[in-house]
């Protein structure tokens, strides 16, 4: 399972992951190339009372937008521990989203959430930032 | 009313508009800043350099392996100070390029009578062309105003010499300035010079990088300013003590309601003349209007308040909130702090958002081009587009009932005519500074700071120029403003004979005999130049330098690269000045250093930096008891 960790305190907020996510889930892996099929960022860099704070998916034990999905389109990749949609299944009721405690999952007709870069080696999110605020570790 | 809108205004006007903007699901400045959380450190800390397309680079200070240098070797030192420069250069551009306008439209008095400009104040005239060796005797007052004007044309681009009004400073100052190598030479050019400097494989000095820039910012302050302010006092008059109204409850419901917003004079005097003309009155009445009711916002609402009865709408942050009141017919609109947002804000009610200047249109805007050469004929036809609009208001108005009442026109030549007043004519000559120098010697007044800038999201609007204000006049201090900071003294009742109750007993005194508020509104942001003469005034007779006095500068709420400009030449003047926004900077502690302390021992004055307003009165103080101490008095 890949893990993501967050240093709060390197983080400057350039938002730099963010367009390294869009541009990881376009076609052409660019960042026009995403705002032109509006692709949506996975990551998140919001802020708390001042503080940074990430919004991604987590990789939940027991994932609260799996138990909320009515329509069980919702599922946990056994290997990565990532949550797969089955498009066909899924209603777009919003439900995942709300059930998500981190905010993670935003609805673009369907439920959108961090996949690790599945078909990357490495998350772009990580590798793109420029303080090392994001750091990949495996487990 | 939500308890959150006080943590971002400290206007109670502003209020009952959030909410209506809240419940109609208008955008507001506040919603954007917002939105915009977080924003980017590095942008933060000027360590992100696009000068060039090698780039975009930044310098990571958070952690040990990131870049130290730019692709082509610039350290966070170079790329900081050149993104400052830039500002700085650009603030310089706006203010001197208003001033250019200005001796136009004075030309075009003087060679077009179809412009419909006269000069009002020819004594004036007369005084500047004595000052600049220019002929007067037997020359008519339109011959002399084109000398004047074209005179001043030549300081933008003069090949050789040195600005004209550098020579006003005292001696001692200039001589500060051509050690430094930084009294400037012409406005373009310095202006143009720092643009070169900071392009990519030029200037990489923090220390020579700040040189041009202060030459750059110093041909804004002593010169595209002070001709903006000098020939506006010549084509419409010097400015004279008289009470106004503020704030948004001077717009009217049965009046057609022309909010006049942006800088330039030239336009809003055209259309204080448009507005009165009986043909347009009268059409209003046809529309069903009782009259039409012009109202200032932003700095060319100081420069109508300061020369007539226009009542002072609101500052940058109530422009959105103007329009949400619904009783708007027109905002007619020139340069500089016009938010883009305005556009979009409009079409959500009936107000027509008018651009005039060729150098700034907005996307959405109504775009009626004002021409210098024929200005009355231009405002005419924008005023008419206002009044026809008031026939499509909807019943959805809200105007709020907060207004209050200030004394506005404090020109130097009308601060030393209210000085006279208190001068014995026996013994002393008349039209000098002098009582206000015996005020500050004898300890009865401690000092004067004066209070400038802007808003900003970053403080809650108005508290930073308002409490700081309090804070000094509790403390015997005279606070003299102008621009965004102005209005928000005005409008907490800070310009009233009646706030000498505020004040310390000695410039509570002060205020009852020279019959003056403890505030003094000195103009628009290029009347910044006014405090620079007054200063120099005052230390000419004091026979020692600007920074010797017992002085600061404040930009509680600063947000534009204007402000930089004017911190930068305000500095360089020798005044000790206080940030209430640490500018973009922070990513070069050397930088930061260089202008928070070394400047001090080139210069006299520094910049320091403070959020918080009553700490800042604090550093202030100890700053004007230094200086008296040094003074020995």
């Amino acid at each position: 399972m890949v893990k993501i960790l967050f240093e709060r305190d390197l983080c400057l907020g350039c938002k730099t992951c963010e367009l390294a996510c869009a541009a990881a889930h376009s076609k052409t892996k660019s960042i026009i190339g995403a705002i032109k099929e509006n692709r949506t960022s996975r990551i998140r860099i919001k802020t708390n009372r001042g503080k940074m704070k990430l919004e991604q998916c987590m990789l939940c034990k027991n994932p609260r937008c799996i138990a909320a999905c009515p329509t069980g389109a919702l599922s946990k990749d056994k290997e990565h521990g990532i949550i797969h949609v089955n498009e066909m299944e899924c209603t777009g009721c919003g439900l995942c989203e709300k059930a998500c405690p981190f905010s993670a999952i935003e609805l673009h007709t369907f439920p959108t959430m961090c996949d690790r870069c599945a078909e990357a080696e490495e998350p772009l999110c990580a590798l793109s930032c420029p303080t090392r605020a994001l750091k990949v570790k495996i487990v | 009313m939500s308890e959150d809108f006080k943590c971002l205004s400290c206007d109670a006007a502003n209020y009952s508009l959030m909410e209506k903007a809240r419940n109609e699901k208008i955008e507001t400045v506040w919603d954007r800043a917002e939105a915009m959380q977080p924003q980017c450190g590095f942008g933060e800390m000027g360590l992100c350099c696009t000068n060039c397309s090698m780039g975009p680079c930044r310098i990571v200070k958070v952690s040990e392996d990131g870049p130290k240098k730019g692709i082509c070797g610039a350290d966070e030192d170079t790329i900081a100070a050149r993104n400052l420069a830039r500002a700085i250069a650009a603030g310089a551009a706006a203010h001197s390029d208003h001033g250019r306008d200005i001796a136009h439209a004075l030309y075009h008095a003087a060679k077009n009578p179809e412009s419909g400009y006269r000069v009002k104040n020819p004594q004036k005239l007369i005084s500047l062309a004595n000052e600049w060796g220019i002929e007067t005797e037997n020359m008519d007052i339109e011959e002399i105003a084109a000398k004047v004007a074209e005179t001043a044309l030549q300081e933008f681009g003069k090949p050789f010499g040195h600005l004209r009004f550098t020579d006003r400073a005292p001696k001692g100052r200039q001589e500060i300035w051509d050690e430094m190598n930084v009294r400037p030479r012409a406005i373009d050019r310095d202006v143009v010079e720092v643009l070169h400097s900071t392009h990519i494989g030029c200037d990489a000095d923090y220390r020579n990088i700040m040189t041009a820039a202060t030459r750059a910012a110093l041909s804004d302050g002593w010169g595209g300013s002070m001709i903006g302010t000098e020939l506006s006092d010549i084509l419409f008059g010097v400015p004279e003590p008289h009470e106004v109204e503020a704030n948004l409850g001077v717009l009217k419901e049965n009046e057609v309601n022309i909010v006049i917003h942006g800088h330039e004079p030239t336009l809003s005097e055209a259309i204080l003349v448009a507005v009165n003309d009986p043909e347009l009155t009268e059409l209003a009445k046809e529309q069903g209007a009782e009259g039409i009711n012009l109202v200032g916002m932003c700095c060319t609402g100081n420069e109508i308040a300061m020369r007539h009865n226009v009542p002072m709408a609101g500052n940058f942050f109530q422009q959105e909130l103007a329009i949400v009141t619904g009783a708007v017919d027109a905002m007619v609109v020139d340069v500089q702090c016009i938010m883009p947002a305005l556009s979009q804000v409009a079409k959500c009610y009936h107000t027509k958002l008018i651009t005039t200047s060729p150098k700034a249109k907005i996307p959405g805007a109504i775009h009626m081009q004002f021409d210098e050469e024929k200005a009355i004929e231009s405002a005419k036809k924008i005023v008419k587009e206002a009044v026809l609009n008031f026939k499509n208001r909807t019943g959805n108005i809200l105007i709020p009932e907060v207004k209050s009442k200030g004394l506005v026109g404090f020109s130097n030549e009308s601060i030393i005519n209210a000085l006279d007043g208190v001068t014995n004519s026996l013994a002393h000559p008349q039209g000098t500074v002098k009582p206000l120098v015996d005020a500050i010697k004898s300890g009865v007044l401690r000092g004067a700071v004066a209070i400038v800038g802007c808003n900003n999201h970053k403080v809650p609007q108005d508290k930073g120029h308002v409490e700081l204000a309090k804070e000094l006049i509790k403390k015997d201090v005279l606070v003299v403003t102008t621009g965004c900071g102005a209005y928000a003294c005005i409008k907490a009742g800070l310009m009233t004979k009646e706030a000498a109750s505020l004040c310390g007993k000695g410039l509570a005194t002060v205020c009852e005999l020279v019959k003056i508020p403890p505030v003094l509104h000195m103009g628009s942001c290029v009347d910044i130049s006014r405090i620079l003469l007054l200063l120099s005034e005052v230390a000419k007779f004091m026979n020692v330098d600007i920074t010797d006095l017992p002085v600061a500068g404040a930009a509680p709420e600063w947000m534009s690269e204007k402000a930089l400009a004017i911190g930068t030449y305000v500095v360089a003047s020798g005044v000790y000045t206080m940030l209430g926004v640490a500018p973009q900077i922070t990513g070069s502690e050397n930088l930061t250093r260089f202008l928070t302390e070394d400047v001090e021992n080139i210069y006299g004055g520094k910049f320091h930096i403070e959020s918080d307003p009553k700490k800042a009165a604090q550093k202030i103080l100890e700053h004007i008891e230094a200086k008296r101490k040094a003074l020995g008095i």
